[in-house]
């Protein structure tokens, strides 16, 4: 009975959000998904995975963490690893699942994913504080447990392969090379990063003076779809079968840069942060032929562009609060990972925007801990038409309180609401969907390494029940679904979280 | 913290647009169509007049005319400038309805094989593009007449003549030996044993019999089809068909005893084929003598005006259907237009339901239909009380369009079809309908897209136009179907169903300014919407005589008159005067001395004035046509 916990149903309108890979939903063509209505690929949260304590969550003001690596400081061969692991039923015989209908909803029924973090850092000229380091991250994504499943496939990603010199030639200044996930801070709760969120095959410059810091990356992804690359059969030179010859190939660039400016006094716990963020997106032009007709379509080049802003301050150690605000333009609405699903006559998504509001918090005492996450979100389709489903607003907000009974055994409760509204009616019925979610979750918990909301590992038990309206349940599930039944969705089961010495920061 | 999350909210909600506009609130307007007779009606498949959606190009494969091209609901609003350009006021757009997508390597881009027939077809969009497909048209005064079939679903059940469960593209059963087209082929009775395909089998009155190797084995299993990847699936409305295919609890339209299931019409001449039998291509003939079905087919198509604000019905297949259920239908129709509740028996559960009645009744809600058939007779049994406004005018294409404009028969062929007008289409308006009489208020059309474009078979754009000229002033209501004005020339379907935006759209071509003349002066001289007509010239000549190929008449109303001339001659200059021949010259009903202007070529020498009796000789070189109007009548372009 018991079931390995299982992704959210994703809401068919998520495609062409600017979250997560797993919102590349498209067939080879580039064009959107034939059924709207088609659920995405059961894990979302590919490319998603939990990040280590950052600044905001276990601010340092010790300038010299800023300009490396926070974890695998020490010399030599070094390993981390982040990992959630769990399973779940819905008590009505079923596997557990997911009931999100924003973009990025609650976590604790997110799918299993595991990442294996080596590192090997090296000293220049046998200097304590000149390194250089190369960073592998291979990981398991999709929730697929040979022991859940018995199939020995697995969704191997690399989340991270690059190397990097820190202190070389100018105090201060960390360079790298390679691939990587590229990003800032995160709201624990949603799984979501909303300011800063690349994935990246690039190089950048990372800038430490005093409580200051600049970053510039630029980086180049080029998606396995017909927006960006395809080849097409042509004969053979002499005998044999087809060969294939590449008549679209344009790699989206991307640019980021980044400007944090810390403020503190030495010695004390307390401090702020600011940081500006900024992206250019910029696909050149090329074509994209049809395998059967060989109709060419031309696809003019395009741009994006992104602009936000962190606020962040802190306390102590894990008494936080952040405050984001994103907006994003054309390309860069949908996310780097993202070809956009709906593109208008003119092929050239202009007109997309993404406009993002969060904060996240956390409170913690001897005995209690509070954590507050909540973002607004609209997302504006580049599609034709006045009125667009693709395009919508949404929302949440979590409260998560946890009672420390004693130094290993904690309580934690989750209170959430999420909703969304789309622009346009549902393919389906006809009818603007205004699905929404209030939900309720009870956690006991073990951790090893003691108080706090960070605290990891964390060995856990949940119960948590999710009320979900009518149009919730025609927004998720396709018609014949057992799920769509179900306006009261229980989730009931257990997990791990962990991470240490995590790649990211 | 809240307050910030909140104010963010606001701040972002602030930013889109308001979905209720297009959502259950949606309203109908009330278009103001005092007399359809004012109205030029222009008849577009939406697969192929605007691709404005490329998202929902699924499955288009350019060029191929037999598959979907691209076309949209938005690609129709995003030209509907074009529309006004032209002077058209209505627009008959092809069905809306989801269809099954493809079968036997064609498509379902036409709209004519439904199988859900509640909801949109996604290939052109979704139903707020129609909606605003729609308010936009309304509001450029375009009004929008919708499509629909109620004959037939699509192919969407087969008939398991042998009996092994699968649907076979070649079993021997009973039919009737002959391939189609056999609109004059009798099937022997009874009938043969022959070759069939289980998706498509002869006509058989006893239902379609199964065959095995033994002999005949009683009436064949029917079986629905489950296919969602091209939505071949038991039809909407309607629930409940199992997969074992037992069809107990099945209803609506997965009733199996909603349909004849006596396979395809295979002889035109039998009235119970023609009612009864499948539509060629499989397309399942629905019960439609039943109650339960009228109701059901009546509260279906009536939901489609309040979701979409449509100003009229344009109906396929009316000869394949029973007179009781047009009476039922247009009636119940005319009912719910009128601002009526009806019952709703599409929502299952419920005995009570109905149709939410119209917040804002529309009048003169226009029901017309196509009977594909030359006899005026026939179809004008159509119209017959509580029946339909109008029909599409087949007899006129077939005499007129093509006897005359396009082969250059005898013009006295356009009178004595005038007279067949009067003598079979009703002459009473509608109870509830658009209070103008069928026989004054027929569809006219040259061509459309069940059969080969005018210049296909006549590739003279000089006869188009003379064909034009006579169609949008003659007595009815002009139809003008897509890509005329551009000088399409496609033969038979799919030929004739090409995409117009090769066109470019353009409005500076010959025929385009044309046909935005003559509907100008259409619109200019009320006798010429409205007018009552009498032919003042016909003739037997088509040679060289003096009057060969020339057709006038006049158009009367409120005292006023308009007359116009034709010549339907490709090479001869002709004249309204048989003076070779002993005949006199045209008399015209205008009193002696009337000076008349020639309003189609503006041109001040073309001005004639009729002698002392009244009498005019209009000379015309070929293809040539005039129209006149008394100098005090004539207005301002």
């Amino acid at each position: 009975m018991a079931a390995a916990a299982a992704a959210a149903p994703s809401l068919a309108l998520a495609q062409g959000a600017p979250s997560t890979p797993s919102d590349v939903a498209q067939d080879a063509s580039g064009r959107p998904p034939q059924s709207p209505n088609a659920p995405l690929p059961a894990d979302n949260t590919i490319g998603t995975p939990k990040t280590v304590p950052n600044s905001n969550r276990n601010p340092n003001p010790d300038p010299s963490t800023a300009t490396g690596n926070n974890n695998a400081s020490s010399f030599g061969f070094d390993y981390g690893s982040y990992g959630r692991v769990g399973v779940g039923s819905d008590l009505r015989g079923h596997e557990g699942y997911g009931s999100d209908v924003v973009s990025h909803g609650t976590r604790y029924e997110l799918a299993p994913y595991v990442e294996l973090a080596f590192y090997y850092t090296g000293k220049v000229d046998d200097s304590p504080y000149r390194k250089w380091r190369i960073v592998l991250v291979p990981a398991f994504a999709g929730g697929d447990l040979f022991h859940y499943t018995g199939s020995l496939d697995s969704h191997f990603v690399l989340r991270n392969a690059y190397a990097e010199v820190e202190n070389v030639g100018l105090d201060g200044l960390t360079l790298w090379v390679g691939s990587r996930t590229y990003r800032g801070d995160d709201m624990y709760q949603f799984n979501y990063w909303p300011l800063d969120n690349l994935n990246t095959v690039g190089a950048g410059a990372l800038f430490t003076r005093k409580r200051t810091t600049a970053a510039l990356h630029v980086g180049l992804n080029r998606l396995d779809s017909a927006y960006q690359y395809e080849t097409l059969d042509t004969p053979p030179r002499g005998l044999g079968p087809p060969t294939s010859s590449t008549v679209l190939d344009r790699p989206r660039a991307v640019v980021s840069f980044k400007l944090t400016q810390g403020f503190w006094r030495e010695g004390s716990t307390r401090g702020a942060k600011v940081a500006v963020y900024g992206e250019l997106h910029a696909l050149p032009s090329g074509e994209t032929t049809d395998a059967t007709t060989r109709l060419v379509t031309p696809l003019p080049r395009d741009f994006g562009w992104v602009a936000g802003a962190q606020l962040s301050g802190w306390l102590k150690p894990n008494v936080f609060l952040n405050l984001w605000f994103r907006s994003a333009g054309g390309l860069a609405a949908y996310g780097e990972l993202t070809a956009p699903t709906a593109l208008p006559v003119s092929h050239k998504v202009t007109g997309a925007l993404e406009l993002v509001g969060a904060l996240s918090g956390n409170w913690e005492t001897k005995y209690v801990g509070l954590m507050v996450a909540a973002y607004a979100r609209r997302f504006v389709d580049a599609g034709a038409g006045e009125f667009n489903p693709m395009s919508y607003t949404e929302g949440i907000v979590a409260v998560r309180p946890t009672v420390y009974l004693g130094k290993y055994f904690h309580l934690a409760a989750e209170v959430s609401f999420q909703g969304r509204s789309s622009d346009g009616l549902d393919p389906y019925f006809g009818r603007v969907l205004r699905p929404k979610v209030f939900r309720a979750s009870f956690a006991p918990t073990v951790s090893p390494t003691g108080k706090g909301s960070f605290a990891r590992p964390n060995l856990y038990l949940v119960y948590q029940v999710s009320r979900i309206n009518q149009d919730g349940l025609d927004a998720l599930f396709n018609a014949g679904d057992y799920r769509a039944l179900h306006d009261v969705v229980h989730y009931a089961g257990g997990g791990v979280e962990w991470w240490f010495n995590s790649s990211y920061r | 913290m809240t307050k910030t999350f909140v104010l963010t909210s606001l701040l972002l909600c602030a930013c889109a647009p308001d979905p209720s506009s297009i959502d259950s609130h949606y309203e109908t307007t009330a278009q103001t169509v005092e007399d359809w007779r004012d109205e030029v009606v222009y008849q577009l498949l939406v697969d192929r007049f605007g691709n404005g959606d490329v998202t929902n190009d699924d499955g288009v494969q350019p060029g191929e005319l037999g598959r979907f091209q691209g076309g949209d609901w938005q690609g129709v609003t995003d030209h509907l400038d074009y529309l006004t350009t032209l002077g058209v006021t209505a627009i008959w757009i092809s069905p809306v309805v989801r269809n099954l997508e493809s079968d036997a390597g064609f498509d379902g881009y036409h709209g004519y094989w439904q199988s859900d027939m509640t909801r949109p077809n996604p290939h052109f969009g979704d139903l707020g593009a129609l909606r605003a497909m729609v308010r936009a048209a309304h509001d450029k005064g375009i009004k929008v007449v919708l499509d629909l079939v109620t004959n037939h679903i699509g192919q969407l059940f087969y008939y398991d003549i042998n009996g092994n469960g699968q649907p076979d593209d070649t079993v021997y059963g009973a039919g009737c030996g002959v391939q189609p087209p056999a609109n004059s082929q009798a099937c022997p009775i009874p009938p043969v044993i022959t070759h069939l395909t289980e998706y498509d089998p002869d006509y058989d009155s006893r239902g379609v019999q199964g065959y095995t190797s033994l002999g005949f084995s009683g009436p064949a299993a029917v079986r629905w089809i489950y296919d969602p990847a091209i939505d071949r699936l038991p039809p909407l409305p309607g629930a409940g068909a199992s997969p074992d295919q037992s069809s107990s609890g099945a209803q609506l339209f997965q009733r199996l005893d909603w349909y004849h299931r006596r396979g395809r019409i295979t002889d035109y001449g039998n009235p119970d084929q023609v009612v009864n039998g499948d539509f060629p291509g499989g397309l399942k003939d629905v019960a439609t003598e039943r109650e339960d079905v009228r109701a059901t087919m009546t509260a279906v198509f009536a939901r489609w005006i309040r979701m979409a604000d449509f100003d009229g019905f344009r109906i396929d297949t009316l000869k394949h259907v029973d007179h009781e259920f047009w009476q039922h239908f247009c009636s119940g129709i005319r009912q719910y237009v009128a601002g009526q509740a009806i019952p709703d028996p599409t929502q299952l559960g419920s005995d009570t339901a109905t149709v939410p009645a119209l917040t804002v009744p529309k009048t003169h809600f226009f029901m017309f239909g196509e009977s594909f058939d030359g006899s005026d007779v026939l179809n004008g049994s159509f119209t017959a009380p509580n029946e339909v406004d109008s029909v599409f005018h087949f007899a006129q294409k077939f005499s007129v369009f093509d006897g005359v404009f396009k082969n250059s028969g005898p013009t006295k062929a356009i009178e004595d079809q005038l007279g067949r007008v009067a003598a079979s289409y009703s002459a009473t308006p509608q109870p509830g309908g658009i209070d103008v009489a069928p026989r004054d208020s027929l569809v006219n059309f040259i061509d459309n897209h069940d059969v080969a474009r005018f210049l296909f078979d006549k590739p003279s754009p000089d006869a188009l136009r003379n064909a034009l000229s006579f169609l949008l002033t003659e007595q009815g209501i002009p139809c003008i179907y897509y890509g005329t004005e551009q000088e399409l020339s496609g033969g038979n379907d799919p030929t004739n169903r090409e995409v117009l935006w090769s066109t470019g759209y353009d409005t500076t071509g010959a025929t385009f300014k044309w046909i935005q003349k003559l509907i100008a002066i259409r619109k200019a001289y009320a006798p010429l919407r409205r007018g009552t007509m009498a032919v003042k010239w016909s003739t037997t000549h088509v040679a060289a005589e003096q009057d060969a190929g020339v057709f006038a008449f006049e158009r009367s109303y409120m005292g006023k008159a308009v007359l116009v001339v034709v010549n339907t001659s490709d090479t001869k200059t002709s004249q309204t005067s048989a003076g070779n021949v002993g005949g006199a010259a045209m008399l015209t009903s205008f009193a002696g001395g009337t000076h008349l202007t020639e309003v189609l070529s503006g041109d001040p020498t073309q001005a004639l004035t009729t002698d002392a009796g009244g009498t005019l000789i209009v000379t015309l070189a070929p293809r040539a046509a005039k129209i006149f109007v008394p100098d005090g009548d004539v207005v301002s372009p």
